[in-house]
């Protein structure tokens, strides 16, 4: 672990543009169709609670990553195994948007550009901030929030005044109410919301460990709001099926945009979204999977991990899928369940229960 | 080294976890094929990758001269 | 000498310098050709025809006023005995020095390169200092030479830009055709290993309205220049056309492709889907099997999914990697249907003989006198390929599919 601090409100932009990064350009909870901004918001709720979990977790031990503490409940052979294989699930999840990031840009921008080179564009700039540490990436995060802020202000302006919003394609709700919450449980729980499990190895740094509470859930839920209205914006603007046909709802959204004849085709707000919200979120795994293996392999200088982690993860985002439908599919259906579940979940509440018992004989 | 040696580990277990989720999804790619996205590359992209996979053994080398001059 | 006169000294004696080389010729005495046509006369002598740019007629970035009034280039036809001396026969016509080294485009009437060859012309060419070895060749089809660089055009002002504008663009776009520049079909004709490719040009329409500023009046034109296939040459010589889906075979197995459509059928579908490849990468393997040598060539490409005509589910991988497998069967036949071709025609437009060279010298020499006519004909060649789907636009599925799942 470094020597560093980071403030509230620092934490609180991170966890927010961590959770909005790749969520809000994605169709997120689609397969609860119309009812997909409930799902959200259920999703949140229920993430709320996970977050509690973690903190709970945290107060054990406050001045300890989650890789560290694994070993003390649970053995040193043990728990350092589940250790590593937390630091293979960050750089696994920091692949899977790397992966995400570039087709979007390609998709849409630059339809020639082979995708090893603007993946590697990304993690370099994203090897150059994690090798700063962690103050660094978060106050980058400080700068970009304030851009994102905008872009969102602009963006909803613009929708709102192109008379776009068609209230009625939201009509009838809770249509199908046990498809909701089946979404919840197989996929929005999970994708943004089970991924502040990586917060775990951040709240160490922050200086006012009594706030911690109130920020998180604050950000949470601010997210969980965003999320939600931007998904009510998408299907209001563009209606269930054409969503369900769009990689990027949001930018079809955006695309659809017409005002006063020149304000259109703000394709760009899009691109700035999307670079954001990429490198942010890459930039957290990597760092998490960073500062894990120097605790775990005892490494002096954890900034020398820097690169070979980053091309790590720029390899594998590349041999991750051969397709981008073979990403999203896995994604899907099979990341979740197999992999997000019990490390988001399952093994959390497990740790806390042997915590809770170890601590109860003393 | 050690941090070429983790990293190189991770990577390896990454790509199989990769491959896990194909097979379980039933995608029948052999385990080399994963590798596909990496197969038709162009001469810029290449001297891209190679060079990047040159920077790894930079500070390696670097560190390794550090410590022989030391020695001295 | 005192010190303070040795830079004005210097500075005076650069002066005679200034006033030019020794064979200056003044811009105003030059006339920049952009094309040179090559055709041949019954009797034997060569008919050049001149593309000259008309200065006066070009619209600058900044002035435009000048065009419209009259074409931007204007045509001088000479006659003799070999290309040089019809150039110099067309400066007396002209009334200026022709300058070659802006020449982009040598068309050679189809005529001449079928009974002639162009090895007699080339030298000429390649041994002028002037001629760049870097100006395209085209062959006319179906339409004399000297008719071709007649033609106006209306976007590019200047027709021989034109020309090698949509040689490029249609190599790029489409992958049927090539462009072939001197030194390339000089290197290509000598070795005995490969020969080479000239892409075709025609013209479609009334030629004679269309060298008018008639052509340029009307929003279509009278005639338009186009590409049109690929001259195949055996010892200098055109001796076969190839078109259309042979084409882009050949291409695939030259590694030439750099964008180029492919469509598949689909459960009764004719073309039904249609794949765009944006990389590609042609792998040529040589080796002698039982004292014979045998050609394997591995192709991999990449691209993505631009229309779908048919409701197919792509969100499902299993049924990308289907289409991946009809799309490589597709290529695979077209490239296999292009090597059948040249080996009938017995000439190696491929450059196997070239690769063999390359990685079996000693072998290589038994084979080399008759490798076009004995061995490259009754070649083994096996074709594979790999083609990867990485996207598919803007949208999963078409909305054909959701059609089809309300009707269900």
């Amino acid at each position: 672990m470094e020597k560093a601090k980071i403030s509230t409100s620092q934490l609180f932009i991170v966890m927010i543009l961590f959770q909005l990064s790749n969520s809000l350009l994605i169709p997120l909870a689609m397969r609860a169709g119309r009812d997909s901004w409930l799902a959200i918001l259920i999703a949140t709720a229920i993430s709320i609670f996970l977050f509690f979990i973690y903190r709970a977790l945290y107060l054990y031990y406050p001045s300890l990553l989650l890789t560290d503490y694994t070993e003390k409940l649970i053995g040193k052979v043990l728990g350092r195994t589940l250790a590593f294989l937390y630091i293979l699930f960050f750089l696994y999840s920091a692949a899977r948007v790397l992966r995400e990031f570039g087709v979007m840009l390609l998709s849409f921008a630059f339809p020639e550009t082979p995708l090893f080179v603007a993946s590697a564009l990304m993690i370099l700039v994203v090897i150059y901030t994690i090798y700063k540490g962690i103050e660094v990436v978060a106050r980058t995060g400080e700068l970009l929030f304030v851009v994102m802020l905008m872009l969102a202000f602009f963006l909803f302006l613009l929708i709102a005044i192109s008379g776009l919003i068609d209230i009625s394609n939201l009509r009838p709700t809770l249509e199908d109410s046990p498809k909701i919450l089946k979404t919840v449980f197989t996929e929005t729980l999970y994708v943004p919301f089970g991924e502040i499990i990586v917060f775990t190895m951040i709240f160490p740094y922050l200086n006012q460990a009594k706030k911690l509470k109130k920020t998180a859930v604050a950000a949470i839920s601010i997210t969980g709001v965003a999320l939600a209205f931007t998904t009510i914006l998408n299907i209001s603007v563009l209606g269930v099926p054409l969503i369900e046909r769009s990689l990027f709802p949001l930018l079809t959204t955006i695309q659809s945009i017409e005002v006063g004849e020149f304000l259109e085709r703000l394709d760009v707000i899009f691109i700035l979204a999307l670079i954001i919200g990429g490198f942010f979120k890459v930039a957290v795994y990597t760092y998490c999977a960073l500062i894990g293996t120097a605790s775990l392999f005892n490494i002096k200088e954890p900034s020398k991990l820097a690169y070979p982690l980053g091309i790590t993860v720029l390899f594998t985002s590349m041999v991750i899928a051969s397709n981008y439908s073979q990403h999203i599919e896995e994604g899907l259906n099979a990341f979740p369940i197999y992999v997000q579940l019990p490390f988001q979940i399952i093994l959390p509440v497990f740790l806390l229960f042997i915590a809770f018992i170890k601590n109860r004989k003393k | 080294m050690k941090i070429l040696g983790i990293s190189l580990t991770m990577f390896i277990l990454l790509a199989g976890i990769s491959f896990g989720i194909d097979f379980i999804k039933g995608y029948k790619i052999p385990a080399i094929k994963s590798l596909n996205p990496l197969y038709v590359m162009e001469i810029p992209e290449l001297a891209i990758m190679y060079l990047l996979l040159l920077f790894l053994f930079v500070d390696p080398v670097l560190s390794f001269l550090q410590k022989k001059r030391n020695r001295k | 000498m005192s010190r303070k006169w040795i830079i004005p000294f210097f500075m005076a004696a650069c002066l005679p310098f200034l006033s030019g080389c020794w064979s200056s010729i003044e811009l105003k005495e030059l006339a920049i050709v952009s094309a040179y046509a090559l055709d041949k006369k019954e009797d034997g002598t060569y008919v050049g025809t001149f593309q000259l740019i008309n200065p006066m007629n070009v619209p600058g970035a900044l002035q435009g006023g000048a065009s419209g009034q009259n074409p931007s280039i204007a045509t001088y036809t000479a006659t003799g005995d070999n290309p040089l001396e019809v150039a110099d026969r067309a400066s007396t016509i002209v009334s200026r020095d022709l300058y070659f080294a802006h020449t982009s485009l040598l068309v050679i009437s189809e005529e001449l390169a079928r009974e002639e060859g162009l090895s007699s012309i080339l030298d000429a060419m390649e041994r002028g200092i002037e001629f760049r070895t870097t100006t395209k060749i085209v062959i006319s089809r179906d339409v004399k030479a000297g008719e071709f660089v007649q033609v106006l055009t209306a976007i590019d002002q200047v027709p021989a830009e034109k020309a090698i504008k949509s040689l490029e663009f249609t190599e790029e776009l489409y992958g049927e055709n090539i462009a072939t520049n001197l030194q390339k079909f000089i290197n290509a004709a000598v070795s005995t290993g490969k020969e080479p490719l000239v892409s075709g040009f025609s013209v479609e329409g009334d030629i004679e309205k269309a060298k008018t500023m008639e052509q340029l009046q009307s929003s279509d034109g009278s005639a338009t220049i186009k590409v049109n296939g690929m001259g195949v040459f055996k010892e200098g010589k055109l001796v076969n056309w190839i078109d259309g889906e042979k084409s882009e075979g050949t291409l695939w197995v030259l590694d030439q492709i750099r964008q180029a459509p492919v469509n598949i059928d689909w459960e009764n579908h004719e073309d039904a889907i249609s794949y765009k490849v944006v990389r590609q990468k042609t792998n040529v393997a040589t080796k002698i099997k039982d004292g014979k040598p045998a050609i394997s060539v591995h192709i991999r490409a990449e691209g993505d999914l631009r229309v779908i005509e048919v409701p197919v589910d792509i969100t499902n991988p299993h049924v990308l990697f289907r289409i991946e497998g009809a799309l490589q069967q597709k290529i695979q036949a077209e490239a296999k249907a292009a090597i059948e071709v040249a080996q009938k025609t017995k000439t190696d437009i491929f450059g196997f003989g070239e690769k063999l060279h390359h990685s079996e010298p000693k072998v290589w020499q038994q084979f080399e006198k008759e490798w076009q006519d004995v061995y490259f004909p009754a070649l083994d060649v096996d074709v594979t390929v790999e083609a990867f789907i990485r996207r598919t636009g803007m949208r999963n599925n078409p909305y054909l599919f959701d059609l089809n799942k309300k009707s269900e």
